[in-house]
């Protein structure tokens, strides 16, 4: 497998503006030749048909919602960093990268989190210019806060729905360029493969969720903005729709997944309530901000937690990491939760649940303040738990939220399959083992507008334009094999939903590749996975037509994919002998608990390459090597 | 819990729909409406009936997914809250529930409880955005915004699309949806030099695409999940009267 | 012209060309019950602003008016029964069990008080204006030898079955003002939250005093409060 990043030379500062100047052009009168697909409408892939669009491509969007705008950026609330300074608190490019590049574990590529932190600023203008309507102070200019695992306050944010403004100011560039002409966009529609013409991505297969029909559209390149593959642990935050069967199948065809054991458990979630939850709802790690969490220091003490003294009360992420306080990394606030509810001091019925306390706050700075800041995340709180935040300290509980791992890709975010381009939360490239928050948006928005307009032309001024006609045997194959999938799925009528099979898999990845992982529990995990796999696709019932909408359908085949992934997610956990980040070995940790890096034999990127049907997948690697900051052992104390 | 629901079954767009009956037993009260829908799923899934299709993603209201009519009334008898938020501690023991897709010519029924609301894309592509092309923009604190006209647009900006306006208005009008979108922009300094090109390109689609007319009941208002005032409506009325009357467009 | 035929069409234009009709009629009909309410002035008074308004200039003036409101009543009613048409077609299905949210009676049924005012509207005009339905009210005059407008009113409303009729309608009118006489400010865009309280109770407001007006003339006949001279 060729994992060639193509870094550009050149000091760290320097190597975004040399390498835009050194990338090829396609000439303006040539761009209408060339037809791109951009498959997901979130941050990234909206942002890239957008801006692709304006520059005078054929762009062609797709995505499985009723409309772009529904993509799951929309949920994302806190908000996006971007290093403006306009607090004057010392913020600058150099310490965002910083920071992202520590918060990450040290493990993600100097070059491409450098050169997000370079064109995170230019998000922020752009944005504005849309309309987003980002929170604003009385003399009328942008405000920010302050985020986790950062000590600036470089977050701009538009209430608790940041993502939803932005995708809104996305999906609007979008439809100017709908209105145009220059973006035909396919909703309900669903990728189900990438096709390879003589090993360049050249199209896609897809399926109409409407009518069932069975698809090909021949490109020139292709973008898969697909987003994450958090849903493979079946309760997550992510959107119900979400999967990674676009990935995936790109996986099967020879693209690289890399580092599919970083995943990221988000400190601050609703608790589950039952077996009837489908999914986890985030409550926004910016109310840590202003929230203290704590934990009674007895092991059992079910007294409500009003009646709770001060002195019988453990803050811990304060006690344990004084500096950072309650605003200390995802991956770090997570396992001090799970580690207090493992002791048994968790609260709620489940005992799975820490206290997130405002009483303090409200006493600073008055109720209305914190209900202008947080009022509709404490009212959503309220509507699914029935308790008043405002009386009542929050139960939160770690969820899964993010994927950091996803495709591989070079510095042009092009995967090792040429012609395949990976944006946003798809590929791997940017938050290490652990993304901080309020830095997903930025990515998102950062490889869509200001990154793969300038690296896209490096592939294609080398492609012949309209070169693919649709009738190629690969297009076919590619076609038939997605009809006999469907085929089969639809025709094992066996005993068990596809969502019984989907909550079995979520629950031994949570327990075998969860928060804290062993060898032992991930070589079961790979085992109980294998056969769970086995019996899906003997006893899966999917009932309805095929040529309609059919929702146990469209589930099945995502399931199908996840089955297979969640075995290369164990797999690569099991090959990361080290703790860094969201991926927690049990047998690699301080005197302390704390996760141990291990810098020597892991400071590099686990490429997942695809081997075959019921073979284990090869492991290759891309070194990280470290130029600017030096490698240190993570500390929030 | 123990509930008896009647759900609209269609089977496909032309197909002619009907109210189905379902007992769902064991209900907990701390599930959300469309877990409750998912129990039940499992139940059809089991007796070989095909599960009831319904349109969700987030469940966590903001995706502006979820689509249906409860007891009459769009995401269901709580205000401010969209079905998925909706739970069943919602309901009493007992309850008989209706449950029926939106209704209106300009949303119709593909299955079930699921719409096409292809049209609400429509009318935002017509016009709902600022001409900006990425890369043009000047620095974000070059054009500072009164902090209440910026609240203001944010309340305005905070619709999610998912037409319960719709589905509340008697006349299936989109006015409150087309009004949001019109006012956040037309509220924004950035909105100003398409302001009049905006609101007669949007408020023609939406004719277009058969929404009824505004009666001014302000059922929209009631029923939205993000509580948008009809007061955009009054002003919609005014910026498409205004740009009517003075634009130079041939139109 | 085109712009101007464009916004004819559009469903914003309708309800503001609505509006601005409405607001025409409930201008008229304040006016109509400034004039009825002279009643309680007595005979003389009521009987001389008939003169003055069959008098020249007046009188051209009338018909000009006339054939204004004229106009005014046929826009308004058409208009309002096309988008009645319109919008149940926009809907096309009832939901099986339909609530209503916020909206007032008055709100939902103005195609219903609209089509019975305008019923009432042409009964009146042959009962008054060309007083064609009962031979006992012509060619009556008063000593002054003006029409006796004041003598034909409570003659009219002696009948109970006439003055019922005409107290029903004002009470359609009242449903009918009490939603339109509001409505029609977020029609014309001026629907404010700082003055929200003034558009949304000025129509019911009005409505009620038309209703209180109007209806107590048929009502003191009938309680014998205004008596032929």
């Amino acid at each position: 497998m060729n994992l060639d990043a193509k870094i550009p030379e050149g000091a760290l500062e320097d190597k975004w503006k040399n390498h835009k100047f050194s990338s090829k052009l396609v000439n303006p009168a040539n761009k209408r030749k060339y037809k791109v697909l951009v498959v997901g409408t979130g941050l990234a892939g909206a942002s890239a048909a957008a801006t692709l669009g304006e520059l005078g491509y054929q762009v062609e969007t797709f995505c499985y919602q009723d409309s772009p705008r529904r993509a799951h950026s929309i949920a994302a609330q806190g908000g996006i960093n971007a290093a403006k300074n306009y607090q004057n608190d010392g913020d600058s490019v150099f310490r965002l990268f910083y920071d992202t590049v520590k918060g990450g574990d040290f493990r993600s590529r100097e070059a491409n989190v450098y050169r997000l932190s370079q064109v995170s600023a230019d998000i922020i203008d752009q944005c504005a210019a849309q309309g987003v309507p980002f929170a604003r102070d009385y003399g009328g200019l942008l405000t920010n806060r302050s985020f986790g695992g950062a000590q600036v306050s470089r977050t701009f944010y538009a209430r608790g729905q940041t993502g939803q403004q932005l995708l809104l100011g996305a999906y609007g560039a979008l439809n100017r360029q709908i209105d145009k002409g220059a973006v035909k966009v396919h909703t309900r529609t669903e990728m189900l493969d990438v096709v390879l013409i003589n090993g360049h991505a050249k199209g896609i297969i897809t399926r109409d969720l409407t009518t069932g029909e069975i698809k090909r559209h021949t490109a020139d390149t292709v973008i898969l903005a697909t987003g994450g593959y958090g849903n493979v642990f079946f309760l997550s935050t992510n959107a119900k729709g979400c999967n990674v069967t676009a990935a995936f199948r790109a996986y099967k065809k020879g693209a690289g997944y890399a580092n599919p054991c970083f995943t990221q458990i988000h400190p601050t979630c609703i608790p589950v309530s039952g077996e009837h939850q489908s999914k986890l709802t985030l409550m926004s790690e910016s109310l840590r901000n202003d929230g203290r969490v704590w934990v009674p220091k007895k092991k059992g003490d079910n007294r409500a937690p009003g009646d709770i003294p001060e002195n019988e009360r453990d803050y811990y992420l304060e006690r344990k990491y004084p500096s950072f306080g309650n605003l200390s990394p995802r991956d770090i606030a997570s396992r001090s939760a799970k580690e207090v509810c493992d002791e048994g001091r968790g609260v709620g019925k489940t005992g799975l649940g820490v206290y997130l306390d405002f009483e303090d706050a409200i006493k600073r700075v008055g109720q209305d303040a914190i209900s202008e800041r947080y009022g509709n995340l404490f009212h959503m709180y309220q509507k699914i738990t029935a308790e008043n935040p405002y009386q009542r300290p929050m139960r939160i509980y770690p969820a899964v939220h993010y994927t950091m791992g996803g495709l591989w890709v070079d510095y042009n975010l092009m995967s090792n399959v040429p012609g395949l381009h990976v944006l946003g939360e798809a590929n791997f490239s940017d938050h290490g083992a652990n993304r901080l928050g309020a830095s997903a948006l930025m990515q998102g928005l950062a490889d869509g507008y200001f990154v793969i307009p300038y690296t896209l032309g490096n592939y294609l001024a080398n492609e012949t334009p309209g070169s693919i006609s649709g009738e190629e045997a690969e297009f076919k194959e590619a076609e038939d094999a997605v009809r006999d999938r469907i085929g089969i799925l639809s025709g094992i009528q066996g005993e068990r939903s596809v969502d019984s099979f989907h909550k079995e898999l979520g629950k031994i990845m949570w327990d075998r590749c969860g928060m804290a992982r062993n060898k032992q529990g991930l070589e079961k995990g790979i085992q109980e996975i294998g056969q769970l796999k086995e019996e899906y696709w003997q006893n899966v019932r999917v009932l309805g037509e095929t040529e309609n909408i059919n929702s146990g359908l469209e589930k099945a085949g995502r399931v199908a994919d996840f089955l297979e992934f969640g075995e290369v997610m164990c797999r690569d956990a099991l090959a990361r002998e080290e703790s860094c980040g969201g991926h927690f070995r049990e047998e690699h940790q301080t005197d302390e608990g704390e996760a141990k890096r291990d810098d020597e034999k892991f400071c590099h990127v686990s490429v997942w390459g695809y081997e075959g049907e019921n073979k284990e997948p090869t492991l290759h690697k891309e070194n990280l090597e470290y130029e600017n900051v030096k490698l240190s052992t993570r500390s929030y104390k | 819990m123990k509930i008896t629901l009647h759900v609209w079954r269609q089977k496909n767009k032309s197909a002619q729909g009907g109210l189905k009956k379902y007992l769902v037993d064991e209900v907990s009260p701390d599930s959300s409406f469309l877990e409750m829908l998912d129990q039940l799923n499992e139940e059809l899934i089991q007796n070989g009936e095909e599960p009831i299709v319904f349109d969700h993603d987030c469940r966590e209201g903001i995706c502006g997914s979820c689509s249906m009519v409860i007891n009459g009334r769009p995401h269901g008898p709580e205000k401010g809250t969209t079905t998925c938020q909706l739970h069943m501690r919602s309901f009493k023991d007992g309850d008989a529930i209706y449950v029926e897709p939106f209704r209106a010519r300009a949303f119709p029924v593909l299955k079930d409880l699921l719409v096409d609301r292809d049209a609400f894309d429509a009318i935002q592509q017509a016009g709902g955005y600022v001409s900006v092309a990425t890369g043009n923009a000047p620095d974000a604190n070059a054009l500072p915004i009164a902090k209440e006209i910026a609240d203001n647009a944010f309340n305005a900006a905070t619709c999610i699309g998912c037409g319960a306006c719709v589905a509340a208005c008697k006349n299936s009008s989109a006015m409150l949806f087309t009004s949001a979108k019109v006012a956040q922009l037309s509220m924004l300094p950035q909105g100003q030099p398409e302001r009049s090109k905006r609101a007669i390109a949007m408020v023609e689609e939406m004719d277009k695409q058969g929404f009824g007319n505004c009666s001014n009941h302000l059922e929209c208002e009631a029923a939205c999940p993000k509580e948008i005032s009809g007061d955009n409506i009054a002003l919609l009325n005014k910026e498409y009267v205004t740009a009517v009357l003075t634009s130079k467009d041939k139109k | 012209m085109a712009r101007l035929s464009s916004l004819f069409q559009s469903s914003i234009g309708k309800k503001v060309f609505m509006a601005i009709t409405g607001l025409a009629l409930l201008g008229f009909v304040v006016a109509h019950l400034g004039g009825n309410l002279l009643i309680y002035l007595g005979q003389d008074q009521l009987n001389a602003y008939g003169y003055k308004l069959k008098s020249q200039p007046v009188y051209t003036l009338l018909w000009f008016a006339r054939a204004g409101l004229l106009s005014i009543v046929l826009y308004h009613t058409i208009t309002g029964i096309r988008l009645t048409l319109q919008n149940r077609s926009a809907k096309q299905y009832a939901y099986k069990k339909p609530t209503t949210l916020y909206a007032s009676v008055g709100a939902r049924t103005m195609i219903l008080s609209g089509l019975v005012i305008l019923s009432f509207v042409i009964y009146h005009l042959l009962h008054f204006t060309f007083i064609a339905t009962d031979p006992a009210l012509q060619h009556l005059v008063d000593d002054q030898g003006r029409h006796d407008i004041y003598t034909m009113v409570i003659l009219g409303f002696q009948n109970k079955a006439i003055s019922f009729f005409y107290i029903i309608s004002m009470v359609f009118l009242w449903l009918h003002i009490g939603h339109g006489g509001s409505s029609v400010w977020q029609s014309l865009g001026f629907r404010f939250e700082k003055y929200r309280w003034v558009t949304d109770n000025i129509g019911p407001a009005i409505a009620t005093f038309l209703l209180l007006g109007n209806a107590s003339i048929p009502l003191s006949v009938m309680l014998g409060i205004i008596q032929l001279p």
